[in-house]
C-alpha cells in the first residue's frame, strides 16, 4: 500500500514539473516585453497592490494575450521611464506625446492610442468659467510638463497674467485647487474627467493642448512591436465591441453635463421611488385582481352551494312529503320539531297539530316503558361516549292515533350528536305495521291451531297403533289357535288310522293268527282305503299348512338321482301291477340344493298320476338341468292325456277330471294343486303338455338353489356346497 | 343267553298301545306300559328299560317333557328315548330332536316297517348283562 502512495506522488510530481515546463515552454516561446509604468491614472499607473493598470495597459494586456507576449512592468517616473526607454532597459513607454523633438528619439506607431488633451478644472467658487476668467488667477499645474509650458505660452499669448502653482502631480494640483491653494487646476482631461467631481471641481470649457497619444520604443528598435500594436488599433477602432472601446468606456467614466452629485442622487433616489411606487402599484392592483377574482370565485361558490343545498332541501321535501313512512325529528326533550305530512295517514294529526307534542305523548300505555327505556339508553349511551356520534335502532311499538285507536309502528330511529357537541337530537322514520302485525298474529293463531291439530292426531295415532296393536295380539293368538287346531287335528285324525292301519296290517300278515282268503281280500280293502284316507288327511293338513303360510321347508343337498330313484322304487310295484313300463333317464348328477322331502312329494304324485291315468305303454322320468339354473324333472306317460280345454283346472283343488274314473282310480284331487303350491314354495313351477288320447308330460321346474326370500346367506351356502359337491364329484 | 329287552312304551291311547304292544312282543321284545307321562317318568326311572318309547301328545305333561326329565336323570340319561309323533307343525321334528329324543317315529306306524325303525335306536350292545 505505501509503494502504491509513493508512486503516485512521485508521479503527480513528474506531471507537476512537465507542466510547467511546458508552460515555461510555452512561456519561453511568448516575447518579454518589459515596459514602463509611471502614475498619470487613468492613463498608466501602478496601483496599490503593485499591479500595473490603466487604460494602455489593460489594452496593452489585450494585445499581449493574443500576440503571447509577456509583459513585465518597470515602474519609475516620467523622465527616468524615458531615460531607461533610451537605455533600452524598457522596450515600450506608454502614453508618450508625439513631437516632433520626441520622434528624433523614440520611435511611435501610426494610430494613436489615445487623444487627449488639456483642460482648467476650477471649484465652482473660484468662478472660472471660460478662458478670460483666468487672468490674475493662481492655477496650478504639474511642474515641468508640456502643459506647463504651452499654457503659459498661451496665457502670455493672451495678455494675462497668471500664477503658475507647481505641482508635483496631477493629484496636487487638484488637491491646491480644492484646497484653494490655486484657482484652478490644469489636468488631462481623462485624469480630470476620472477626478474632478471627487475633489469638487467643475469642468471649465478652457480646454488646450491636444496631444496624441501612443507607445514609443527606443528609436530602431522593436519596431515589429509598434507595428503589432498598429494592428491591433486599427482593428479594434472599426469594431464598436472591441476591447479597445470597452477598456475606454471604463476608464472614461461619464461625459456629459456635471450635474452636482446630489441631483443625480435625487435623481436616482426619485426614479427609484417611481419605479418602486410603480411596482407597488402594479403589485398591489395585481393583489386586487387576484383578490377580487377568489372573491367572485368564492361568491360564485357560496351560491352554488345555496342552489344546492336549495335544490337538495328540495328533494328532501318532496321525499318527505310524499313518502309514505312518517318522517320525524325531536329535540334532546323529545319534543317534536318536524313531522312529514304522511303524519295524518298513519296518526290521523296532521302535522301543525301534532307539532306540540312530545313524542311519549302518542305512545300507547303499553308500549310507553318499554320505548321510553330505549330511548333513553341510547341517548344516554351518546352522551356518556365521547367517540359514539350516533346510533341507531328500530322498534317496533303502538301509538295512539287521534281517533283514540291504538296502532302498531315500526320506526328506526336515529340518534345524533348534535354540532355543539351535548345535545343529542333524534330523527326517525315510522311506518305502519298493523297489517304485518295482524298477518303476525294470525300466524301465530295458525301456529297453535296446527299445534292443537297435530296434537289431536298424535293421540288419533297412538290410539289406532294401541288398537292395531290389539289387533296384532289377537291375529297372533288366531294364528296360534290356527297351529294348535292343525296340530289337534293331526294328532286326532291320524290316531285312529293308527289302529286301522297297524291291526289290520298285523292280521293281514298272519302275525294274529291264520286268516282265511276271504277275510284277506276284504281286510285289504279296508287296509286300502285307511292308506287313503291317511293320504287324504295328509294332502289336507298340507294344503290348510300352506294356507296357513306354516309349511316349513327344509334345505339340503340333494342328488336327484337318488331321489328318483326312490320314487321308483316305491311306484314301480304299481306300475307293474298295471303292466306298464317304468323307465328313468338321467344322463348327468344333477344337484339340487331344496327340501327332498317336497320333491319326492311332488313327484310321486306325479308320477302316481301317471300310473293311474295310463292303462298301457310306459310311465318314464327325465330329469337335466337347463341353462339358466334350474332343472325339469318330466313325468312323461302314454295314458289318456287330458284335454286342452281341461288342462286350466287341473291344478284347482277337489277337481278330477273324468269323474268316472275318480271312482276307478282313487285320488283326493288335492295331489296337483298340492304340487302346484309346494312346487311355487320352492320356488318353481308345474307345467303340462298333453295330447287327449296320446299321453301327457307333467313337468317340474326347480330353481337348482332354493331360496328363502330373507336369507341371502343361502345362496352363498348354496354356492360353495354346489361348487364342493361338484369337486368331490358326487 | 341273549338277555330280553325291555321296551318302556308311554302311550295313553289303547288302541295304539295295543297296537305297539302286540308287534313289539311278536317280535320278542318285553314291552311295559305307563299310561300316562308320570307313570311314564316314574317308571323309566324306576325299571331302566333298555328304550322308552314316548308319545308326544300325552294329556297333562307332553311327552317332549317327559323326554326331558327322564334324560334329566341319572338313571334315565342314558335310555335311548324314540317319540311317535303326528308331526303336523312346523319345528316338530327340531323340538322332538331338541328335547332330547333320541329318534321318531311318525304316526300312524307301518306295521310291517314298526320293528325295524324301533330297533335302529336300540344300542347293539348289552350281550351278557354284567358278565
Amino acid at each position: 500500500m505505501r509503494k502504491r502512495f509513493y508512486i503516485k506522488v512521485v508521479l503527480f510530481f513528474l506531471i507537476f514539473l512537465i507542466t510547467t515546463f511546458a508552460f515555461g515552454a510555452n512561456n519561453s516561446q511568448s516575447r518579454v516585453i518589459r515596459v514602463g509604468v509611471y502614475q498619470n491614472k487613468p492613463k498608466i499607473f501602478m496601483d496599490e497592490n503593485g499591479n500595473a493598470s490603466g487604460i494602455f495597459v489593460e489594452l496593452l494586456e489585450s494585445i499581449a494575450k493574443e500576440e503571447n507576449w509577456t509583459i513585465e512592468y518597470v515602474s519609475c517616473d516620467w523622465s527616468e521611464c524615458l531615460n531607461t526607454l533610451s537605455d533600452g532597459k524598457i522596450q515600450l513607454m506608454p502614453d508618450v506625446a508625439f513631437s516632433e523633438e520626441r520622434a528624433e528619439k523614440y520611435d511611435f506607431h501610426e494610430k494613436p492610442v489615445l487623444e487627449s488633451w488639456s483642460r482648467v478644472y476650477a471649484p465652482a467658487e473660484s468662478k472660472i468659467i471660460d478662458l478670460n476668467d483666468l487672468n490674475g488667477k493662481r492655477i496650478a499645474v504639474l511642474s515641468e510638463s508640456i502643459q506647463e509650458e504651452i499654457f503659459s505660452q498661451l496665457m502670455s499669448g493672451f495678455g494675462y497674467e497668471v500664477t503658475l502653482v507647481p505641482a508635483n502631480s496631477l493629484t496636487q494640483a487638484f488637491e491646491l485647487a480644492r484646497d484653494g491653494s490655486a484657482d484652478a487646476a490644469i489636468a488631462n482631461h481623462l485624469f480630470g474627467k476620472y477626478y474632478y467631481q471627487e475633489y469638487g471641481l467643475l469642468k471649465t470649457t478652457i480646454d488646450f493642448n491636444p496631444v496624441k497619444l501612443y507607445f514609443a520604443t527606443a528609436k530602431n528598435s522593436n519596431l515589429e512591436i509598434l507595428q503589432t500594436i498598429d494592428k491591433y488599433l486599427d482593428r479594434w477602432k472599426s469594431q464598436s465591441d472591441s476591447p479597445y472601446y470597452s477598456t475606454l468606456g471604463r476608464w472614461e467614466g461619464d461625459e456629459g453635463f456635471s450635474i452636482p452629485s446630489y441631483v443625480s442622487w435625487i435623481f436616482w433616489v426619485l426614479t427609484g421611488v417611481l419605479l418602486l411606487t410603480i411596482v407597488v402599484i402594479f403589485l398591489l392592483r395585481y393583489q386586487v385582481k387576484i383578490k377580487t377574482m377568489r372573491l367572485e370565485k368564492s361568491v360564485n361558490e357560496k351560491n352554488n352551494a345555496l342552489e344546492e343545498l336549495r335544490k337538495s332541501e328540495e328533494k328532501y321535501r318532496f321525499i318527505s312529503e310524499h313518502v309514505s313512512d312518517v318522517i320525524w325529528m325531536t329535540d334532546s326533550n323529545l319534543n317534536y320539531t318536524y313531522v312529514s305530512p304522511s303524519l295524518k295517514d298513519l296518526l290521523g294529526y296532521t302535522p301543525e297539530e301534532f307539532i306540540s307534542f312530545s313524542f311519549d305523548d302518542v305512545l300507547s300505555p303499553r308500549s310507553k316503558k318499554y320505548v321510553m327505556s330505549i330511548i333513553q339508553e341510547e341517548m344516554k349511551s351518546i352522551e356518556t361516549n365521547e367517540n359514539k356520534h350516533e346510533s341507531r335502532r328500530i322498534i317496533e311499538f303502538e301509538q295512539k292515533r287521534k281517533d283514540g285507536f291504538s296502532i302498531w309502528v315500526e320506526s328506526t330511529i336515529v340518534f345524533l350528536r348534535d354540532k355543539d357537541g351535548n345535545t343529542v337530537s333524534i330523527l326517525g322514520i315510522s311506518r305502519d305495521i298493523s297489517k304485518r302485525k295482524q298477518a303476525e298474529e294470525e300466524s301465530i293463531k295458525q301456529r297453535v291451531k296446527l299445534e292443537k291439530i297435530v296434537r289431536e292426531r298424535t293421540a288419533e295415532l297412538r290410539m289406532k297403533n294401541e288398537e292395531l296393536g290389539k289387533s296384532n295380539l289377537r291375529l297372533k293368538e288366531i294364528d296360534r289357535l290356527k297351529s294348535v287346531f292343525l296340530a289337534n287335528m293331526s294328532h286326532e285324525l291320524r290316531t285312529p288310522l293308527n289302529s286301522i292301519i297297524g291291526f289290520t296290517g298285523i292280521i293281514l300278515h298272519g302275525i294274529s293268527g291264520e286268516i282265511k282268503p276271504e277275510q284277506k281280500k276284504q281286510l285289504t280293502m279296508v287296509k286300502n282305503s285307511a292308506n287313503h284316507l291317511l293320504e287324504l288327511i295328509n294332502d289336507v293338513l298340507d294344503v290348510s299348512k300352506i294356507e296357513a303360510g306354516r309349511v316349513d321347508f327344509s334345505q339340503e343337498n340333494i342328488n336327484l338321482i337318488d331321489v328318483v330313484k326312490e320314487v321308483l322304487e316305491t311306484a314301480s310295484y304299481m306300475a307293474d301291477k298295471k303292466g306298464l313300463k317304468f323307465e328313468k333317464e338321467i344322463h348327468d348328477d344333477i344337484n339340487i340344493y331344496s327340501d327332498r322331502r317336497r320333491i319326492k312329494q311332488i313327484l310321486m304324485n306325479l308320477v302316481s298320476n301317471a300310473i293311474k291315468f295310463t292303462d298301457q305303454g310306459m310311465v318314464k322320468i327325465t330329469a337335466m338341468q337347463t341353462h339358466d339354473d334350474s332343472v325339469e324333472i318330466a313325468v312323461i306317460d302314454t295314458g289318456i292325456g287330458i284335454k286342452k280345454e281341461d288342462i286350466k283346472m287341473l291344478f284347482k283343488p277337489f277337481q278330477q277330471i273324468d269323474m268316472s274314473r275318480t271312482k276307478k282310480h282313487e285320488g283326493t284331487g288335492l295331489g296337483l294343486h298340492l304340487s302346484k303350491k309346494l312346487a311355487n314354495l320352492l320356488g318353481g313351477d308345474i307345467s303340462i303338455e298333453s295330447e287327449h288320447g296320446k299321453g301327457s308330460k307333467f313337468i317340474l321346474r326347480l330353481p337348482l338353489k332354493y331360496a328363502k326370500k330373507q336369507n341371502d346367506e343361502v345362496d352363498k351356502d348354496t354356492e360353495t356346497n354346489n361348487n364342493d359337491e361338484k369337486k368331490e364329484g358326487k | 343267553m341273549k338277555k330280553t329287552k325291555r321296551i318302556l312304551i308311554v302311550e295313553d291311547n289303547e288302541n295304539n298301545m295295543y297296537l305297539m304292544k302286540f308287534i313289539l312282543e311278536r317280535s320278542g321284545y318285553e314291552v311295559i306300559g305307563a299310561r300316562n307321562a308320570m307313570d311314564g317318568i316314574k317308571m323309566a326311572i324306576e325299571i331302566v328299560p333298555d328304550m322308552v318309547i314316548m308319545d308326544i301328545q300325552l294329556p297333562g305333561i307332553d311327552g317332549l317333557e317327559a323326554t326331558k326329565r327322564i334324560k334329566s336323570t341319572e338313571k334315565g340319561k342314558n335310555i335311548p328315548v324314540v317319540a311317535v309323533t303326528s308331526y303336523a307343525m312346523t319345528g316338530d321334528r327340531e323340538r322332538v330332536l331338541s328335547a332330547g329324543c333320541d329318534g321318531y317315529i311318525v304316526k300312524p306306524i307301518n306295521p310291517e316297517t314298526f320293528v325295524a325303525e324301533v330297533e335302529k335306536h336300540l344300542p347293539k350292545s348289552h350281550q351278557g348283562g354284567d358278565l
